[in-house]
């Protein structure tokens, strides 16, 4: 199957719905992730994101709809192919590092043999190397934070899952996770990032998903969600005097910059046309698209 | 099945290696031998302190009249002092004799026909018979009643053993005297049945054959609690360290249930059979109690059964609660009603076949340890054998679906106590 991307669709969620006592957590919601696309997937607490995640992990079933993995029902089968990292996450306290990670990813249906030197090279990546028989209760926060996420991808799943994969994190392991996470898009594996850091999803994601009250409320790609979300403000480093200008409803400075409003019916085109009609100099000419974090807070306000 | 297996395989290894288990493996059998000790001291004790009075010793003597000897002898010393000290020392020798013959411990019984008449007439409790050999062997045969416990066939030997020797030592000093008189006795002990059949005694049948049954229940419920301590301590821990999650994101409920089941059921089993080992097997292979391989097998099964009956309640409890307290409290409510059978096992082993015994049979919680308990008084109906393996199986083909819809509805519940309603749901199986 192929995505209107043209490329594979490794994950298909089709009008998925899933109630708890009475209480609508996920509502009709649809979407599509295709191979090497990392997909963000954003919304305010209890907006369903981490059910969706155990929906298509196969820990929870819908009650309406269907969760396609690699074209196939979610299933015991299809959990082989999918990394997750949980929000709630932990590990064996008493058990050793090595240990750990063999026995998760045996689970998966690998090996001891086929493990032990993927484990080690990636305990390598993640700047574990040294702590192979350290026991996980003597690892730092971080440490078990960054073995958990070493757990998730030891067994080189096609579908990853993770939600909320920075937090616990100093800014520099949250680097080196990110880093991950696109290596592994670069490597036609397909993410799904579940966060609260709008700063990483503009950054990292290619598609943006955005759910509120089990509802998506937002999708497409950055660049889609942002023109969809912007106002009439526009970005101008010109000579022109702005305010003369027929459509201009305020202008401001910001940066350096004029940042003008114009009114609903005036085009950024027909603005830019005017100016050059002035004769004055244009430096820089852009639209003030809104930040991710700007529309998650606008967008949740007006559903509210 | 073949995570099943992983997890079987890390569990029964992450709890074999814990302090706990191992203190509990090693050290239950030596406290309850210490227990044991404890009470069969002071009894020891008080026996050794005051020997009982047993009257006088019964023995059919097929010897050429060993314990005879003696009074021969005295006889003989009687008419030589009176020829030679006169008619008052005579006096004194059959003063002796007299007394002799008033205290002496033993009575002699024609044939040991006559004697076992007087033995199943319940005029005497236990006789001895010297065999003809007795000189060369030392042989002596004991008989008792099959229903006599069995510490009555010792009941004599120790007068019997001084007549013996005194006996013997009065027809002089020859080798083989001093021989025999070094180990004047070597007994085997016989029962005598009803019918009249002799039967070899071992020693303590009696006593294992009334506590059989009830050591098997309680080892049964022994090993159900420890091993369903080790799921819910098992899965508590999973919950608290919040790894649950991302188990279940790689493995079923129903594969995580039947992993943890095999693993800590095994680690479980492992106990139960070096307490078996320990404590069970000797007494059985000391001991006449017959209990056959097939009657092995189906305890074997009901053993089981419980054990996995009782892990899948356990696991559905822990599922549902927060917390390790809240879950033993709720489990120890049907630890209570699956005691019930050992509290009225003089019931049950008394009557098998009525119709408490076989109701309780029928009943889930209850039919693991009763059945066991039927299964040792050999008179079990054997329609009851399938009823109640088929009613146990049944319960948990059910359960084990039961408890893998509730670990997904605790996953949906995030720690809160999942409602009637929801559980209602889950057990929609």
């Amino acid at each position: 199957m192929l995505s209107n991307s043209g490329r594979d669709v490794v994950l298909q969620v089709d009008a998925v719905s899933k109630s708890f006592g009475g209480v609508q957590v996920v509502d009709g919601v649809s979407f599509a992730a295709s191979r090497g696309e990392v997909l963000g997937l954003v919304g305010p607490n209890g907006a369903g994101k981490t059910t969706l995640l155990r929906m298509i992990v196969n820990i929870l079933r819908p009650n309406e709809g269907s969760v396609l993995v690699f074209g196939e029902e979610a299933n015991p089968k299809t959990q082989n192919l999918v990394g997750y990292l949980p929000e709630e996450r932990g590990l064996y306290q008493r058990e050793r590092v090595g240990k750990t990670l063999v026995y998760l990813a045996r689970l998966k249906g690998l090996s001891t043999l086929q493990l032990k030197g993927r484990i080690r090279t990636q305990l390598r990546e993640i700047g574990l190397a040294d702590e192979w028989d350290q026991r996980v209760q003597k690892l730092s926060k971080g440490q078990q934070q960054k073995l958990q996420f070493a757990a998730t991808i030891t067994t080189d799943p096609d579908l990853v899952l993770l939600d909320e994969p920075f937090s616990g994190l100093d800014p520099l392991n949250r680097w080196m996770v990110a880093q991950v996470v696109r290596d592994l898009a670069d490597a036609g594996k397909t993410v799904v990032l579940s966060t609260h850091e709008m700063g990483r999803v503009e950054s990292m994601c290619d598609r943006l998903l955005m759910l509120h009250h089990g509802r998506i409320v937002l999708s497409g790609t950055l660049d889609e969600v942002r023109e969809a979300c912007a106002d009439e403000a526009v970005l101008v480093e010109t000579t022109a005097d702005l305010s003369a200008i027929p459509g201009v409803v305020s202008v401001e400075s910001k940066n350096g910059c004029s940042r003008v409003i114009l009114e609903p019916t005036t085009t950024r085109k027909q603005f830019l046309t005017d100016i050059l009609a002035t004769g004055a100099d244009i430096r820089s000419f852009e639209p003030d698209l809104p930040s991710v974090e700007e529309i998650f807070v606008k967008t949740v306000q007006e559903v509210e | 099945m073949k995570k099943s297996l992983v997890i079987a395989q890390h569990d029964f290894l992450a709890t074999i290696k814990r302090k706990g288990y191992i203190l509990m493996t090693f050290g239950m059998p030596l406290v309850f031998g210490l227990i044991g000790l404890l009470a069969v001291a002071p009894t020891y004790l008080m026996l050794r302190a005051n020997k009982p009075n047993v009257g006088r010793v019964n023995v059919v003597d097929r010897t050429d009249g060993l314990l005879s000897k003696k009074v021969a002898a005295m006889k003989k010393q009687i008419n030589a002092v009176y020829r030679q000290d006169g008619e008052e020392a005579a006096k004194q020798a059959v003063m002796r004799f007299v007394a002799y013959k008033l205290g002496c411990p033993i009575k002699l019984h024609s044939d040991e026909e006559a004697a076992r008449k007087e033995l199943m007439a319940h005029n005497i409790d236990v006789f001895y018979v010297l065999r003809p050999d007795y000189m060369k062997t030392g042989k002596v045969q004991s008989y008792t009643r099959d229903d006599t416990p069995s510490w009555v066939a010792n009941l004599g030997t120790e007068p019997l053993r001084s007549a013996l020797i005194e006996n013997m030592l009065s027809d002089g000093d020859s080798e083989e005297v001093v021989e025999r008189v070094k180990q004047p006795m070597s007994v085997d002990s016989l029962t005598v049945t009803e019918s009249g059949a002799v039967l070899t005694r071992k020693p303590y049948a009696s006593l294992v054959q009334q506590g059989l049954p009830y050591a098997f229940g309680v080892l049964l419920m022994l090993c159900i609690f420890m091993t369903s301590g080790y799921l819910l301590q098992s899965l508590t821990e999973e919950k608290g360290s919040r790894i649950l999650e991302l188990l279940l994101s790689t493995v079923t409920p129903k594969e995580l249930l039947i992993g943890k089941l095999l693993g800590l059921g095994g680690a479980g089993f492992l106990q139960f059979l070096l307490w078996l080992s320990l404590g069970i097997t000797p007494i059985l292979a000391f001991t006449s109690l017959a209990v056959g391989l097939g009657t092995l097998l189906l305890m074997s099964a009901y053993f089981i059964l419980g054990f996995v009956l009782f892990g899948c309640l356990t696991f559905s409890v822990a599922c549902m609660t927060t917390d390790s307290k809240e879950s033993q409290q709720i489990a120890g409510a049907w630890a209570l009603v699956s005691a019930v059978p050992l509290v009225i096992s003089p019931l049950i082993v008394g009557a098998p076949n009525a119709m408490l015994a076989r109701m309780l049979s029928l009943f889930p919680l209850t039919s693991p340890v009763t059945m066991i308990l039927r299964l040792t008084t050999h008179e079990t109906l054997l329609i009851d054998i399938p009823a109640s393996l088929a009613v146990l199986a049944g319960s948990i083909a059910l359960l084990v679906g039961f408890a893998s819809n509730l670990l997904r509805l605790s996953m949906a519940t995030k720690g809160r106590l999942p409602g009637l309603g929801e559980i209602l749901m889950a057990l929609r199986v």
